[in-house]
């Protein structure tokens, strides 16, 4: 599980590409603002590095800015 | 029915006398009516819910002495027409306008939970002055006062929950803000530390390494820097296993990540020799550093 919590561009893109090819199928990548109006950088890494059409984004309720995906699933 | 045999009168106005206007009601529309009887004769009941009934209740009270509606009764919760209703928000303006802290940083909560955790924090310290909760109350209790803390909890358990069978490490790239409620999902003390690949340039490159002092080293491994001291000879409780004693020999150069891994295997003496007591007597001295944890980032 990887947990990212920068609400911004340049470190969440550059942390993703670190961690992404230590990811194994299943693993729980988490982010803290995502699709969030006052934080879209950590949105636009996640597009650029992932691809937001390869993930299924699931979302909990009480916590309307944060989103977690198990990758490869 | 007379009315002289009625006991109470109108119950949908109770204490009040049974009036010619409920006579007259019951005559226009007496099926609404309803009777029932009691040792003192009958009773008549609901009369309310004609329009002629001078103490009708107004819309949205419930009838009956017990506060409860009745089998069957029909309680309006629509607020009434002369309210009028709040304008429904747009994009924008509510509540985005108001999840505005005092610095202009962006923040979850609303002006209306500001003022709450306010007097709530007005409220506790008031009673943490009084110190009737005890010691450990005061300490722990402030965590649980906000509302986004306890949905963080249940977010974060909901989350590790997910994988505790599942090996491999768990990075959290953040900021340092706080902890978090992993290890209570983690008894059997998993490993959760990232290992450098085995094609992993940062775990070949070469250590420069400083002259060392008495009471240690620099080491510089990757962009990582850490400090290499000297543990004196000794016996140490190891924190994670209370049970295990480590035993340093005198002047052994033990790394942050290699504390307590060495003399573990293999306890020796100050000169070199394996001492009567170690149980690898035979085995060599080996100083296979483990591969350093992707700190760096």
């Amino acid at each position: 599980m990887a947990i990212f919590d920068m609400d911004i561009y340049a470190p969440t893109k550059r942390a993703l590409e670190l961690v992404m090819p230590r990811l194994t199928k299943g693993s729980v990548m988490v982010f803290d603002e995502l699709n969030c109006r006052h934080s879209p950088g950590e949105t636009q890494a996640l597009h650029e590095v992932v691809g937001l059409g390869g993930l299924r984004l699931q979302r909990v309720r009480n916590q309307p800015y944060c989103a977690f995906a198990e990758y490869g699933a | 029915m007379s009315r002289s045999r009625s006991v109470g009168g109108c119950r949908g106005c109770r204490g009040r006398r049974w009036t010619s206007t409920h006579s007259k009601a019951r005559r226009l529309a007496g099926r609404h009516i309803s009777s029932e009887f009691t040792r003192r004769g009958r009773r008549m009941t609901f009369c309310w819910q004609l329009e002629l009934c001078p103490h009708r209740p107004p819309d949205g009270s419930v009838p009956g002495a017990s506060g409860f509606p009745r089998r069957g009764t029909r309680v309006s919760r629509r607020p009434p027409e002369h309210e009028p209703r709040p304008p429904i928000p747009t994009e924008g303006e509510w509540p985005m306008s108001r999840l505005e802290s005092a610095g202009g940083a962006f923040t979850q909560r609303s002006t209306s939970e500001h003022e709450r955790d306010a007097e709530l924090y007005q409220l506790a310290s008031s009673r943490l002055g009084d110190g009737s909760f005890g010691v450990l109350w005061n300490y722990h209790f402030s965590a649980f006062l906000k509302r986004q803390v306890i949905y963080r909890l249940l977010y974060q358990e909901f989350l590790y929950r997910r994988i505790i069978d599942v090996p491999g490490g768990d990075p959290r790239v953040r900021r340092p803000l706080g902890g978090h409620n992993r290890h209570p999902h983690q008894p059997a003390r998993h490993p959760r530390a990232l290992q450098p690949l085995p094609d992993d340039p940062r775990a070949r490159q070469v250590q420069r390494i400083s002259r060392g002092g008495r009471r240690g080293r620099w080491v510089l491994e990757g962009r990582r820097l850490f400090h290499v001291g000297r543990v004196r000879g000794g016996a140490v409780q190891d924190p994670h296993h209370p049970r295990v004693v480590l035993t340093y020999p005198s002047d052994q150069e033990v790394r942050p990540d290699q504390r307590g891994t060495w003399s573990r295997r293999c306890r020796r003496s100050s000169n070199g020799t394996p001492t009567s007591s170690c149980p690898w007597r035979s085995s060599t001295w080996t100083s296979t550093p483990r591969p350093s944890a992707l700190s760096s980032w």
